[in-house]
């Protein structure tokens, strides 16, 4: 890790200086001895900044420790680990900034925040540990660091700075909603046709799993010892679902001069298909094909599970949209891929022209008729039907 | 340390510096108004905007308050003196410290009360000169610090947990190449590590190590800082002169309060020859300031105008150097011990040839200064009774010594009673007036040993028909110096022996510390000086150096001895040594802080400086150093050595002294770098307190932390392996949690078969173990 030291006279060192040049020039005009002691006088603590802060930031190291995963609902909390490697002085007033940006296409000269946490002692081999707090709203792939450890110890005078060049990277997995009992439903409509869906109540069902109470479910369900300790509603789950693999297409179009709005529905469209990827991923023996149309074309299929889940995750974080005006075919290309069994969702941050994509898939001859096909337009608000918060 | 406690101190120690810097300035100032002023202003602020925040001014107020008071101070410095207008300055910052002493305390508005404060001490600086300057600015300082650095470390953490600002800005329209919407911004809030709760008073240590730096640095920089080469009387004109209670006319009665003050008159050093060492008299100095000669109707006076000559500089015999520093006082005269010479030309002394006083000049008197002067009158540690003079006097002059004063008619004798007690004192002793030493010596014992007369300052009832001095030798014999002095000259003179009385100071506090003795006022004192011609010395008296000696001064204090317990001088308890070190303290303050000069830094400074690196580079690059150097050196063993080495250099006995020699070296190194690695070793363990716990405790030790984070919590009686399981099944209910749920049970495992199996894990399994814990431990602290 490269260091970059650097000193730096505060402002209250510069009012300081002022006063203290105006005594010691008003001393030696005046030729008053008590004035040119008052002078030397104040010009101590001067000194000892110097040599302190360059002392002090010496033989100290910082390390960050930062979360394995995160998602942007999801509280951020990044211990930064100070250690004091003197075997006998005790170090005082320790800061350290970090800093916080985003790869950012649409806006890469857009500064990062910075954040500090502040120790006011550091004794001789101890490690301290501080942590700062909050959120990253949105997904994508952050970077943090350089530090920036830095001490104003004593009189706020003279800053000492030292620039770690200790970098990381987050990649921040899109927000995972809840969704609806109309989800539920929708997906038995589009599943009811082709699979069988063995359903059993609990007094005969087979214990499945736990999830998150839905409006719908039945009270008897809820599980309140696991209720009680996380603090919100937790249903047993007792029905099993035989076949109930899943087909996501997803048009991630956005125009080249977006709105906010605009902005808006690419990260809800994405925050819904995580949000049905993570359902699926929940219930083994799944199968889920994802096709995502966007600045890259991005086609997976396989069994769900938690490392297909990451992987999605961490696409879905990086992922950017296309701003092709055409619907894009290669989505209706994909379901040739997907057995017409296997129901299909399509979700798009515009209203979808159906002729268009009939006439695409008759192009490439792919079979649309006879397949349980579900679309979600987000710009038009219909995912709110589905999930929320 | 608690949030509000901090700043409850950051409040009180700006208020403390507020107040301290005025008290300086009103020192200065000698005003007690702008203190009191202060004071209230700064406990109703206190009261009023901090504690109860029921009133304050705004930024906008305040600022026209302030331009307001600018201006009016302005208008009035105009009317003023040059002193006043350093005062009105003064004055000025205090009303500005008013003004943001009731705005909102930041700590922007705390840097301006201090700076404002700082500027204060400036301007006391300029007024007030003495050590109290000194003693409060230490204070001052130290108050100051500490306030700054809790100041500076509550801001720090301040601005880590100020909560994160969003922007409001336009969600619509907007150019999102160059902003995005402030809700996608990262929210985040930094925090601050905890202060242990013995670590309250460890901000002393680095207080006191930057006080230490400081008063370092300070005492370097004022001390090499170069003064200008010129004479800085210009300020130190200021100082008023006292009055020293001593004049050259004495009427009798008149002592008493002023001999009683102990304002200090002079500071008196004494040197053997040209030695700086200085030295304690064995007793007390007599510092003669004056003579006189003449007494009428109870007054001594001088009867002759002065005539002033230069002061000799021929210095016969072995002499006593006197380093005389003089407050400001209204009288020319300087005391020292008499006769003086001086060593080298100084145009600030003069003496009036007529009674051998040393006079200061004109322009001389109105400040302290030192002067040094030589003396023959000591010998052996103490004060000589024979002063030899060159010449005799005139017989005129003669003449006046032995004048007795007529009454008021001019012809009859006011001092029957005092000549008929002489003549029968001489008598009684058997001594013949002609005999001029012992009859002087019969009086002198007379009035000091007889019992006769009593010393005292008080006022005393007298016979307002005699002559005081006829009165008390005749009827009241209770009197001070003057009454005792006066009436050895007098008996004296009437039997026909020249006398006179000498004025000045006797004695003085001898201090320990700085070796000197401090002169105050309640030391002035009268004593007699006795003429003797040549033919009345006693043989011997005075060496070959001073043989051509044609007349004599004989001493004699004829006043009665005062008890001990009565003479302050002789106080030597703890508040006279407190005295004496306040005393010293001054003089350090005004010889080294407030009188250093260019020639004071050289002498002391620059001169043994310019000494030491002349040395050092002679002592490096001096080829007749080095050749005395080489010289030594090969009469020592080792040039011996060298010789033989020389004439022997291939020899096996050298090879293998040198191959031995080289091994001991390596052995000698490699121990001691063990011995140092296990120093530290133990050093580390004694730092962690006693030996480590065993790595399969410390595995079960992690994992109960980890649980009881969560509420999981052991019940009595139950294992290990029996609590694993049951927060096996709870964690498996979970959803956050199932996927560790195993993990409890498998690391309980790991930890029986090494504690109760006497196995060993390896790496491998210790590694297994390792991840277990830490991804228990993150997925509980909900990391994952």
């Amino acid at each position: 890790m490269a260091h970059k030291r650097r000193i730096r006279l505060c402002r209250e060192g510069f009012y300081n200086l002022l006063v203290l040049i105006a005594i010691i020039a008003g001393a030696t005009f005046r030729q008053l001895n008590l004035l040119i002691l008052l002078g030397t006088v104040l010009a101590g603590p001067f000194v000892f900044s110097l040599l302190y802060g360059r002392f002090a930031l010496r033989r100290v190291s910082v390390a960050r420790e930062l979360p394995q995963q995160l998602r942007a609902d999801q509280r951020l909390a990044v211990d930064v680990v100070v250690t004091n490697q003197r075997r006998w002085w005790r170090i005082w007033s320790i800061g350290v900034e970090d800093r916080v940006a985003r790869e950012d296409e649409l806006d890469p000269n857009a500064p990062p925040t910075s954040v500090g946490v502040f120790y006011p002692a550091i004794a001789a081999g101890e490690s301290k540990r501080c942590a700062y707090q909050g959120y990253l709203p949105r997904r994508g792939r952050y970077h943090f660091g350089p530090l920036l450890v830095s001490t104003r110890f004593p009189l706020g005078l003279v800053r000492h700075s030292v620039t770690i060049d200790n970098t990381q990277t987050l990649i921040v997995h899109p927000r995972i909603g809840n969704l609806t009992h109309d989800w539920s439903l929708v997906e038995r409509q589009v599943a009811g046709g082709g699979q069988a869906v063995r359903r059993r109540g609990p007094t005969e069902a087979e214990y499945y799993g736990m999830r998150d109470w839905r409006p719908g479910d039945n009270r008897r369900w809820i599980h309140w010892r696991s209720t009680a300790r996380r603090g919100s509603l937790v249903v047993r789950q007792f029905e099993e679902h035989r076949n109930r693999d899943l087909a996501l297409l997803v048009d991630l179009w956005q125009p080249p001069e977006p709105t906010v709005e605009q902005v808006e529905y690419v990260e809800t469209a994405i925050s819904f298909v995580a949000t049905l990827i993570g359902e699926a991923c929940r219930q083994a023996g799944r199968r889920l094909f994802l096709s995502l149309a966007a600045s890259t074309f991005l086609q997976r299929s396989g069994p769900t599970s938690p490392l297909f889940f990451q992987q999605q995750m961490d696409e879905l974080a990086l992922v950017a949209p296309h701003q092709d005006e055409d619907f894009p075919t290669r989505l209706v290309q994909a379901l040739s891929l997907v057995p017409s069994t296997i129901p299909t969702m399509l979700v798009s941050t515009r209203a979808i022209d159906w002729e268009r994509v009939q006439s695409t898939a008759s192009e490439y001859d792919v079979q649309l008729a006879g397949r349980h096909m579900q679309s979600v337009d987000v710009s038009d608000d219909e995912q709110t039907r589905y999930m929320h918060d | 340390m608690r949030n509000e406690l901090v700043e409850t101190m950051i409040r009180a120690g700006i208020a403390a510096l507020i107040v301290f810097a005025t008290i300086m300035l009103a020192v200065g100032e000698r005003s007690v108004v702008l203190m009191l002023t202060t004071l209230i202003a700064v406990a109703v602020s206190i009261y009023v905007t901090d504690v109860r925040k029921v009133f304050h001014l705004t930024q906008s107020v305040a600022d026209c308050v302030a331009l307001g008071i600018v201006v009016v101070s302005a208008a009035n410095m105009l009317y003023i003196d040059r002193a006043g207008q350093i005062g009105a300055v003064g004055n000025l910052q205090s009303y500005m410290q008013y003004v943001l002493l009731f705005q909102p305390k930041t700590p922007r508005v705390y840097w301006q009360l201090g700076l404002l404060s700082l500027g204060q001490v400036a301007i006391a600086a300029t007024l007030v000169p003495g050590p109290l300057f000194g003693a409060m600015l230490f204070v001052y300082l130290l108050i100051g610090f500490v306030t700054y650095t809790l100041l500076m470390s509550h801001g720090e953490a301040s601005r880590c947990l100020a909560p994160p600002t969003r922007t409001v800005r336009p969600t619509r329209n907007v150019d999102l190449r160059t902003r995005l919407p402030a809700d996608h911004r990262p929210l985040l809030r930094g925090s601050v590590a905890a202060v242990p709760a013995g670590l309250r008073w460890g901000l002393l240590q680095p207080t006191a190590t930057m006080c230490l730096v400081t008063f370092c640095v300070a005492g370097l920089l004022f001390f090499l800082i170069p003064r200008p080469d010129r004479d800085r009387r210009s300020a130190q004109t200021d100082a008023p002169t006292r009055a020293v209670g001593f004049s050259k006319t004495i009427t009798l009665g008149e002592l008493g309060e002023v001999i009683q003050s102990p304002d200090a008159v002079m500071r008196i050093e004494f040197f053997r020859g040209l030695s700086e060492q200085a030295f304690e008299l064995a007793e007390e100095p007599l510092l003669r300031g004056s003579v006189v000669t003449r007494y009428d109707n109870g007054a001594w006076s001088q009867t002759k105008p002065e005539r002033y000559s230069e002061v000799s500089r021929e210095v016969r015999g072995p002499f006593v150097r006197q380093r005389i520093t003089v407050e400001p006082l209204d009288v020319a005269e300087l005391f020292c011990v008499n006769p003086v010479f001086t060593l080298r030309d100084d145009q600030r002394l003069q003496l009036d040839a007529s009674c051998g006083q040393l006079l200061r000049r004109e322009d001389h008197r109105a400040e302290k200064m030192t002067f040094e002067v030589a003396t023959t009158g000591i010998q052996d540690n103490s004060i000589r009774k024979y002063v030899p003079r060159t010449r005799s006097l005139q017989s005129s002059s003669q003449q006046r010594l032995v004048r007795m004063p007529k009454g008021p008619d001019g012809i009859s004798d006011p001092f029957v009673g005092l000549r008929a007690t002489s003549a029968r004192v001489l008598s009684d002793a058997g001594v013949d007036a002609s005999d001029r030493v012992a009859a002087a010596r019969a009086l002198h014992n007379y009035l000091k040993y007889s019992g006769r007369y009593t010393y005292s300052l008080e006022w005393q009832p007298r016979n307002h028909e005699l002559d005081p001095l006829e009165d008390f030798v005749t009827e009241h014999p209770v009197g001070h110096c003057e009454y005792f002095a006066g009436a050895l000259v007098l008996m004296l003179r009437s039997q026909g022996i020249p006398a006179r009385m000498a004025i000045g100071f006797k004695g003085g506090e001898w201090n320990p510390l700085g070796m000197y003795y401090q002169v105050q006022q309640l030391h002035a004192h009268a004593w007699v000086e006795v003429y003797l011609s040549s033919a009345d010395i006693p043989p011997d008296t005075f060496g070959e150096a001073e043989a051509e000696a044609e007349a004599a001064w004989f001493i004699l204090d004829p006043t009665v001895s005062v008890e001990a317990g009565d003479d302050g001088n002789q106080r030597v308890g703890l508040m006279a040594r407190v005295r004496q070190s306040i005393d010293y303290a001054q003089v350090l303050w005004s010889k080294y802080i407030v009188g250093l000069n260019f020639e004071r830094q050289n002498e002391g400074i620059y001169a043994p400086i310019r000494a030491g690196a002349l040395a050092a580079y002679d002592n490096l690059f001096g080829q007749d150093t080095w050749r005395r150097r080489m010289r030594a050196v090969s009469r020592s063993p080792v040039g011996a050595f060298w010789e033989w080495y020389r004439r022997h250099w291939f020899s096996w006995r050298g090879g293998l002294v040198a191959v031995l020699g080289s091994l001991l070296l390596a052995a000698c190194f490699l121990g001691a770098r063990w011995l140092t690695q296990i120093l530290r070793q133990w050093t580390e363990q004694l730092r962690h307190h006693g030996p480590h716990e065993p790595p399969t405790l410390e595995m079960y030790r992690r994992l109960e932390i980890a649980l009881a984070g969560q509420g999981f919590v052991r019940a009595t009686g139950q294992t290990a392996r029996e609590f694993a399981v049951d927060v096996g099944g709870h964690l498996a209910e979970s959803i956050e949690w199932n996927r560790v749920s195993h993990l409890p049970r498998r690391i309980v495992e790991s930890f029986y078969r090494v504690r109760f199996g006497g196995s060993t894990l390896d790496n491998q399994e210790a590694d297994a173990v390792e991840h277990a814990l830490c991804d228990l431990e993150r997925t509980l602290a909900g990391k994952s």
